[in-house]
């Protein structure tokens, strides 16, 4: 006879039911179709081998989902530890090496905002914005092309609340790495968003 | 560093303390140093307001896709593939 699962888990009619919110959960964070994909394969054999801790009075749902978000951080992890160490040597420095555009570093002025970069007033405001699907596909382009691991940073911070002691530990860097991504974020975060929707 | 310095702070110290103080607390140099150099700097004053906005917007933005669970579907055809895996390991589990 069939061996009873953990009361409280059908764990059969996971994929019927929990594939595509589980895909969804991971593919609005990662953009990424080929590793929302594998993140959301893992949760489900993870799920059923850990079964066992599951506890009862817990919804299905949501115990799959913290293992996904595990899963996320993990791979945020990861990816930390493979490249862009190298930004935080030069805080100073953008991704690509050289001295990012946003302030100038002559002598005369060094510190104060370049020409191009400088803050624009904006043409349209917040309430506006979030009533449109546009500015949302804009937001979620503009967090796409900030270097992956300021991008996680970014989402772990402001989409998924967890605090920076938190985001540092699981990222591996210390508070002052931190401080220098999330500015160095926002600044290409604004000027994207400047760019392409607030003065568009 | 003097407290000249840090009062008299440039442009990219002042947007550096605006992103902190969203976290902690700011030194009392460092909050009179942004409190003088946004008095001024009407190009620091906008990055300010629009940063607000910015995180407002993220926000919302998670609170979106979190409501709008279903808006992607996994492949068709990984799903099957998917289902049958599992199947597979679910009954060596169960016997």
């Amino acid at each position: 006879m069939a061996k009873e699962i953990t009361p409280g888990l059908e764990p059969d009619k996971w994929i019927e039911r929990y594939s595509d919110y589980l895909y969804s959960f991971a593919y609005a964070r990662l953009r990424k179709e080929e590793v929302a994909e594998d993140l959301v394969q893992d949760t489900f054999f993870s799920a059923l081998r850990a079964r066992d801790t599951f506890l009862n009075n817990a919804s299905e749902k949501t115990w799959l989902i913290s293992i996904l978000k595990r899963k996320i951080i993990d791979y945020y992890r990861k990816k930390s530890t493979q490249n862009e160490l190298n930004i935080f040597d030069k805080p100073a420095q953008g991704s690509d090496g050289t001295r990012d555009h946003f302030f100038e570093d002559t002598t005369l002025y060094s510190g104060h905002w370049t020409d191009a970069a400088a803050p624009k007033a904006w043409k349209k405001d917040f309430e506006t914005s979030v009533e449109s699907d546009e500015f949302y596909d804009i937001l979620k382009n503009c967090i796409t092309k900030l270097p992956e691991k300021t991008a996680a940073a970014f989402t772990m911070k402001n989409m998924d609340d967890l605090d920076t002691e938190e985001i540092c530990k699981e990222l591996n860097i210390t508070p002052s790495n931190y401080w220098v991504m999330m500015h160095r974020a926002k600044l290409m975060l604004r000027e994207c968003m400047e760019k392409n929707w607030f003065t568009a | 560093m003097a407290l000249k310095e840090k009062i008299l702070m440039s442009c990219e110290g002042a947007t550096a303390l605006i992103e902190k103080k969203r976290d902690q607390k700011l030194g009392l140099a460092e909050r009179i140093g942004l409190w003088v150099h946004l008095g001024y700097c009407s190009f620091c004053a906008l990055f300010f307001e629009q940063s607000r906005v910015l995180d407002e917007s993220a926000r919302s933005y998670s609170e979106k896709i979190s409501s709008e669970q279903k808006s992607y579907q996994l492949n068709p055809g990984l799903k099957a593939e998917l289902k049958k895996s599992f199947d597979l390991e679910l009954n060596k589990q169960r016997t």
